[in-house]
């Protein structure tokens, strides 16, 4: 799916040290240096990439404008830029509408579950539930003030 | 530089007596200047305002514990500190030692055996200082709570009306970028959220001193490093509180990067070994050479 899939903070700490580097960097150099594992920095940089924030080209790293934008903004200012990407994101789209043509103007998990398996069969793997995806959904949702959800009643709602 | 533009340019009493007396003039002044051109120059704010009262003094502070088996043991030994107004200070020293104690002396959590601490001159005497608070290791979230209920349950001893309280705390939850997580539990934040509630919590009874007792150390290293640079932004605008942080760490860079004073303590039972004041401006880089001039240093004397 094409949402980011890792922590906000640890997109926002990868940022200030890649700024920090001059806003420039050679991949393998800044997972070292970091202590990196490949497993941790690939997700770092497909989000940062989503987001608009980073450009990988040829082993480099660098910021984008809109990322030195975005480390000096405020935290009101920054989740606007978030939630202008995040919404046209095609799940968070489609998300968005199940939940406005729904009758009772939430969806439950799920729904939201179902909704994500459809999104991803083929390339999840099977024993995943789609729990993981529906993780990162509320918690970039909730990020980018799009989706509300409520952990009593396992409800999402537009914000 | 004029000589009487400068009332409190001296540092001791008896300092201030050579210099504010009009009988000292001509060659003695000049005299004077020569000598103590080092002192004159090193803090030109300091001589040019007349010095204020410290934020906070800690004043020959001294611990002793009696174990299980009666004996005493003795965890800060004489520990005088002065903070003034907008300082960041980390301590540092072997773990153990006592700097958590100290913190919570500070916040009035625990009373010292001997020796006071001063909050603008005066005796906090055994309470809980109204104008402290502080942020955990290990958050201290109540799990059962949401984020807005944690954050708002930091103002439940506070005198507020319940309108005012909820429009406090949906502030502070917007300050330090939680805004959209109001209503979830801790169980559904990530590590930064989580410290990000810690603070939260504590910014909203407006400390003018803000305690940290090792808040980056259970983050993964970018979260950590993305939390400094929030508390930096927190402390640096100055209209706003708290105006003093006072950190623990066992990170020395950590302390170095954000800290105008290093304060050193020696392992149990505590004392003071040395002050390094942090002379890099501001805002810093962490690829500072500096920077590990400092670290190096002040690793050596902890070592």
């Amino acid at each position: 799916m094409d949402i980011p899939k890792v922590h906000y903070s640890v997109l926002l700490g990868f940022l200030e040290i890649l700024d920090d580097q001059g806003g420039k960097s050679d991949v393998a150099r800044i997972a070292t240096k970091q202590g990196l594992e490949l497993d941790n920095l690939l997700p770092i940089l497909e989000s940062g990439e989503i987001l608009g924030l980073i450009e990988v080209n040829a082993g480099d790293v660098s910021i984008t404008e809109k990322g030195h934008l975005f480390i000096v903004a405020s935290p009101k200012v920054r989740k606007k830029m978030l939630r202008d990407v995040i919404i046209n994101l095609e799940t968070f789209k489609k998300l968005v509408d199940l939940v406005k043509t729904s009758e009772k103007g939430y969806v439950n998990k799920s729904e939201v579950l179902d909704f994500v398996s459809n999104q991803t069969s083929s390339t999840m793997n099977p024993a995943d539930d789609g729990s993981n995806e529906f993780d990162w959904i509320v918690e970039w949702g909730r990020e980018a003030l799009i989706l509300k959800y409520d952990a009593n009643d396992e409800n999402i709602s537009i914000r | 530089m004029r000589f009487g533009e400068y009332p409190h340019v001296g540092k001791s009493p008896d300092d201030h007596y050579f210099v504010e007396g009009d009988k000292h003039s001509g060659k003695k002044m000049d005299d004077y200047l020569l000598k103590n051109t080092p002192i004159l120059t090193r803090s030109i704010k300091d001589t040019i305002e007349p010095r204020p009262t410290p934020l906070l003094e800690l004043k020959n502070i001294t611990k002793n514990y009696v174990d299980g088996r009666g004996n005493e043991i003795v965890v800060l030994n004489n520990i005088s500190l002065s903070i003034n107004h907008h300082e960041y200070i980390s301590i540092v020293g072997p773990s153990g030692g006592g700097k958590s104690t100290l913190l919570r002396l500070i916040m009035g959590l625990e009373r010292s055996t001997s020796g006071d601490v001063l909050f603008k001159g005066e005796a906090l005497k055994g309470k809980v200082s109204p104008h402290t608070a502080i942020v955990f290791q290990s958050f201290g979230l109540f799990p059962w709570l949401t984020v807005a209920e944690n954050v708002e349950f930091g103002l439940e001893s506070a005198h507020i009306a319940k309108d005012d309280r909820r429009k406090k705390t949906l502030g502070i939850i917007q300050e330090v970028g939680l805004e959209g997580f109001e209503n979830a539990y801790p169980r559904e934040l990530s590590g930064g959220m989580k410290q990000r509630v810690g603070i939260a919590r504590a910014l909203v009874t407006d400390p003018e001193v803000l305690l940290m007792d090792e808040p980056f150390s259970s983050l993964d290293p970018l979260t950590a490093q993305a939390l400094r640079e929030e508390i930096l932004k927190v402390w640096s605008n100055r209209f706003t509180t708290p105006d003093v942080v006072i950190m623990v760490t066992h990170n020395v860079e950590e302390a170095v990067y954000l800290s105008d004073r290093v304060v050193v303590l020696s392992a149990r039972p505590a004392c003071v070994v040395k002050e390094i004041q942090i002379d890099i401006p501001r805002p810093r880089e962490k690829r500072d050479s500096s920077i590990y001039d400092y670290t190096d240093q002040i690793t050596t004397l902890i070592a």
